[in-house]
């Protein structure tokens, strides 16, 4: 303690340790595995699950033990050598030196030097050989205990609003009645002010108030999950969220944010269902539009639907495409019915490539069809002149108003197709709605009428089947090669196995997914089938409205549904 | 801006020689140049001032008026802009014209659309011989555009009309012989002979038979074409009504030099 009291900027934290059964707990197994021989009772824990592990060790200080009695004597040096009280703190390491609630007993040994003799007359006498606490007649005052308590910690964490009483300062109170036997006196306190308010007078609770449950959500960068997932996959074999910590686990919540909270939700209800406040993320693609016409509108939707049939998502279907519209005979180039087909993909090449196939397999094959061109974009994409070979030399071509068109014979008379259409950078795709509902009768219900509305909406299309799709993914999965699988989150039957985004009256979650050629077309899309899902009312059974994202990692799109409702 | 109008005065003592009345070569001429402009084919000197009064200024909206069969080449080698001809044309109309539109109201002449390569040419009357064929000191005909033609046609209709010089223009020129509405289409004879002579590609489009057929062109029969449809909603657009349907004879050829050339003889 000399070197402490000669340098100025030293500080010591002291762990009081005090006589009698505590438990260790520590994050550093390997000292909580060595110490396990000294279990009392002989019951101890050790997790070693998560990289991370705890140990939990019950131990009994004793004073007869020449260890524990030096243990004990050399915390109380401490306090009692240091000669500034600002630059030594006061705590138990609870649970590890002391519970907590043996404070007013080491007071009571600061702060009366008899009451000190007595506990070192039980010691081993090798260890009061080597101990100088005998000789140390100091007792700490009062103000002194304040210091060492409280006002020092806060002085030293550099939080100048409490850790003293001055006015605006933070602070509960506790009042004592001066007595000798400082152990009944910090056992009791006579008055006790929490947050302004006496809760306790002369021992006994007058008033119950919560404590704040302070919550807080900084920011990460999410591609960690994806490192710490692999790595407990290929070191533990489990998924992470094993040892996530669910919001059931703090059952109540800060009484100011609850409230804010209900403010927040009654803004965002349509109808009773409720509008989660998040947002929908979305991705850069390319997108373009070609329109098929054919001797029917029977026969242009066959050509339509089978060109676009398994082209729901970019991850295995290579494009995902969609009908946007059927055409009247006065839209289509060549006077007959037709249908307008938006195809999306992550760039130019792979809808090149994807485009050249679909339409070569499924239009051009089609009884009677034509493909025309349905977008001016910043460029352009080979049609006809890519397909112009499979006329094996026959094919001609035809420039009608500076564009070209080609006519490939085929066993049915002339396949004709325009030479190039239109590609956009500017397009967006995984705008979403996730719909929660109590019946998977009410959600589905609700999903096919806002297809249905997105559905007369130009520039968008909803690509799974019938503009729906079930099987939401989450990326990565625990099978290596699997690159997607389950969104477990809002699996309803995985509901108390997984750290689940459902509420449990929650039975069926149906999603969305747009992509439209701009930004505002998907903004207009989600509007209408916003309103169109909570048309039915809360009644029906929808219950929420939410979106998907990754964290705001993956795209620059973010789609508020706070915004788009309102 | 009031278009540029070339207003015959009297019938001309010699055939005149147009083509350097064309936009890109008026722009920025005063009137008094153009005026100056030689148009004479004889040693005998004749402007433009002489045989025509000049009005307006736009020289990309060019307009003949009163213009009889001796006004050769107009729009020859036409590069844009458009030339509206109130009268009949001479030789050589719209000869090796790369873009831009011609139109006349009344009949044009011989190698009229010669060796074209893009752009638009409407006659609403009749058409001379070797009209979409080769121009002089050309060797090959009509290589792009679109010509329209109303009335009749001459003999050697779309000679040698193919593909463009080294194949970089796939586009055929074709020819619509057609009345300028379908009230006069039985009134009007066929095409002149030879149609077709020496075709590798392009399309004539015949509202009805013609009575002279090349036997180099093979017979494909009759079906369905959906470029029929195509086309007559692109003419509709060009506020040229006709009714094209979607049934048509093919016949294919020139097969004398195995070209893949059509005539398409609306059923």
């Amino acid at each position: 303690m000399e070197a402490v009291n000669k340098h100025k900027n030293a500080s010591v934290d002291v762990g009081q340790v005090m006589f009698g059964q505590t438990i260790t707990i520590s994050g550093d197994i390997l000292r909580q595995f060595d110490g396990r021989h000294a279990a009392s009772p002989k019951k101890w824990a050790l997790n070693q699950g998560d990289g991370n592990g705890t140990g939990v060790v019950p131990y009994n200080y004793k004073p007869k033990s020449f260890v524990n009695a030096l243990q004990w004597a050399i915390g109380l040096e401490i306090f009692l050598m240091a000669e500034d009280p600002w630059r030594v703190l006061f705590s138990t390491d609870h649970p590890n030196g002391a519970l907590f609630v043996r404070y007013p007993e080491i007071f009571h040994l600061l702060m009366d030097k008899d009451e000190r003799a007595r506990w070192l007359d039980d010691l081993p006498e090798a260890s009061r050989e080597v101990s100088n606490l005998a000789g140390i007649t100091r007792e700490l005052t009062l103000s002194e205990l304040a210091v060492i308590t409280r006002a020092a910690p806060a002085k030293l964490l550099g939080l100048t609003d409490r850790g003293h009483l001055a006015p605006g300062a933070i602070a509960d109170i506790a009042v004592y009645a001066e007595q000798k036997n400082k152990t009944a006196m910090f056992s009791a306190a006579d008055l006790v002010f929490k947050s302004g308010e006496l809760v306790v007078r002369k021992g006994k609770v007058v008033r119950v108030t919560y404590g704040r449950c302070y919550h807080v959500e900084p920011g990460f960068d999410a591609q960690i999950e994806k490192r710490v997932k692999t790595f407990y996959d290929r070191y533990y074999g489990v998924d992470p969220s094993w040892f996530g910590v669910s919001d059931a686990v703090t059952t109540r919540r800060d009484a100011s944010r609850r409230s804010q909270r209900r403010d927040d939700m009654a803004e965002l209800k349509v109808k009773g269902v409720t509008i989660i406040e998040t947002f929908a993320e979305a991705f850069p693609m390319v997108g373009t539009r070609i329109i098929i016409t054919a001797p029917t509108m029977e026969w242009a939707l066959i050509s339509a639907r089978t060109m676009t049939g398994f082209a729901t998502s970019v991850i295995a279907c290579g494009a995902e495409a969609g009908i946007e519209r059927t055409l009247s005979r006065k839209e289509t180039p060549d006077g007959r019915p037709g249908v307008a087909v938006l195809l999306f993909t992550m760039n130019a090449d792979k809808l090149q490539t994807q485009l050249r196939n679909r339409v070569g397999q499924c239009v051009l094959t089609s009884p009677g069809s034509a493909c025309f061109a349905g977008l001016e974009g910043e460029k352009s994409l080979k049609l006809g002149s890519s397909l112009r070979f499979f006329g094996d030399g026959w094919q001609m071509s035809k420039v009608l108003g500076g564009k070209r068109y080609w006519r490939i014979p085929v066993m049915d008379g002339e396949f004709v197709c325009e030479d190039k259409t239109g590609l956009t950078k500017k397009a967006v795709g995984g705008g979403n709605l996730l719909v929660l509902g109590k019946t998977h009768a009410a959600v589905l219900a609700a999903c096919t009428r806002a297809v249905k509305a997105m559905a007369e909406l130009p520039d968008v299309i909803t690509p799974f089947p019938g503009g729906i799709v079930r099987s939401g993914s989450k990326v990565g999965s625990k099978y290596k090669g699997q690159i997607a699988s389950t969104n477990d989150a809002y699996c309803p039957s995985l509901k108390g196995a997984v750290k689940s985004e459902l509420p449990l009256n929650v039975e069926a979650v149906l999603e969305i997914v747009i992509d439209g050629l701009t930004a505002e077309a998907i903004h207009k899309a989600m509007h209408a089938g916003i309103h169109a899902i909570a048309k039915g009312g809360a009644r029906e059974g929808v219950t929420h409205i939410t979106a998907g994202n990754y964290g705001g990692n993956l795209g620059p799109h973010h789609f508020h549904l706070k915004e788009i409702v309102g | 801006m009031s278009a540029l109008i070339f207003e015959l005065k009297d019938t001309p003592g010699q055939r005149l020689d147009l083509s350097p009345l064309v936009p890109a070569r008026l722009a920025g001429m005063s009137r008094k140049d153009i005026e100056a402009v030689s148009i004479g084919t004889t040693r005998e000197t004749l402007t433009v001032g002489d045989a025509f009064k000049v009005k307006g200024k736009d020289a990309q909206n060019i307009h003949f008026v009163g213009t009889d069969e001796r006004c050769d080449k107009i729009g020859a080698e036409l590069e844009g802009g458009a030339i509206f001809v109130d009268g009949d044309a001479g030789a050589s109309l719209g000869a090796r014209m790369k873009s831009g539109k011609i139109g006349v109201t009344g009949s044009a002449g011989v190698l009229a659309a010669a060796s074209m390569a893009g752009g638009e040419i409407t006659i609403r009357r009749n058409v001379g011989a070797q009209a979409c064929g080769v121009a002089l000191g050309e060797t090959m005909g009509m290589k792009g555009g679109f010509v329209t033609v109303g009335g009749d046609t001459g003999a050697l209709l779309g000679e040698r009309m193919r593909r463009g010089p080294r194949g970089r223009r796939r586009q055929g020129g074709r020819l619509c012989r057609r009345p300028h509405d379908c009230r006069h289409a039985r009134a009007q004879r066929g095409a002149g002979r030879y149609a077709g002579y020496g075709n590798r590609r392009g399309s004539l489009i015949f509202m009805e038979k013609p009575k002279d057929i090349l036997p180099t062109f093979s017979d494909c029969g009759v079906m369905e074409f959906d470029y029929l449809r195509l086309l007559e909603k692109w003419l509709r657009d060009q506020d040229i009504r006709i009714r094209l349907g979607d049934r048509a004879r093919r016949l294919m050829g020139d097969m004398a030099v195995l070209g893949k050339g059509e005539m398409l003889i609306l059923a």
